[in-house]
């Protein structure tokens, strides 16, 4: 009976996906936004050199990081974009109202 | 795959699409050199440095109108980074279109650093007089 069985296989370099946002990481940094992306790079890294060691979680902590750094840089962007757009708004009723 | 995924997928890929197209019929009609109603790099108005993202909008207006020479000039790092998010956005194209799961890109760890290191080595580099390029 015990002959049978078999072990389950050995886990492969790379078992599982887990998400390292790298795709987020260069978008954030090099196509838009802050370099906060920069940050988002480091955890993309962390995640696959963690996933081929094995360290499942370390690798889904690293992947947290990347996804709100990811997020931080696009957020602040985002903010800085809505301000900018305001101000240039504001700056333009000022100059029509000075202008009447 | 499961039914709910493909049509998630499919809708995912259907908007990335969607706003590359409505983006870059923008960006080839409206040179951001011009102004022409982009918004300005924040790293760049406060600190008055350039961010390793610097001159990605004008280098894609030259990219558009087939000049990859002056894009380059504007930002090699985009020009570089463009082949990678081409070829993830075709193979999550390849998966919404034929409903089947792909294996999963894995890029090994240490490409990314040695990425990261260009970059960072690039944003240091770019703010010196040594850089040979204007952007």
């Amino acid at each position: 009976m015990s002959q049978n069985w078999t072990p389950p296989p050995p886990p492969s370099s790379a078992p599982v996906n887990i998400q390292n946002y790298l795709v987020f990481a260069i978008l954030t940094t090099v196509f838009c936004c802050l370099p906060a992306g920069v940050v988002s790079i480091v955890y993309a890294a962390q995640v696959n050199s963690k996933v081929a060691a094995g360290d499942i979680a370390g690798a889904m902590a690293a992947s947290k990081n990347a996804k709100l750094w990811a997020m931080i840089s696009a957020g602040v962007g985002a903010a800085f974009i809505a301000l900018y757009i305001v101000f240039i708004v504001i700056m333009g009723g000022i100059g029509a109202m000075n202008s009447r | 795959m499961v039914a709910d995924e493909t049509f998630y997928q499919r809708l995912k890929v259907s908007a990335v699409w969607c706003v590359l197209a409505l983006g870059a019929t923008y960006l080839y009609l409206f040179n951001p050199a011009n102004g022409a109603g982009y918004p300005a790099c924040p790293f760049r108005m406060i600190t008055g440095l350039q961010c390793p993202g610097c001159g990605t909008l004008r280098g894609l207006h030259q990219l558009l109108h087939g000049h990859p020479l002056a894009a380059f000039k504007l930002n090699p790092l985009m020009v570089i980074s463009l082949p990678f998010l081409l070829l993830v956005l075709f193979l999550s194209t390849r998966t919404a279109v034929t409903g089947r799961s792909q294996p999963k890109l894995f890029i090994p760890a240490k490409y990314i650093w040695i990425f990261l290191g260009v970059v960072v080595f690039f944003w240091v580099f770019r703010n010196t007089p040594l850089y040979p390029f204007v952007s």
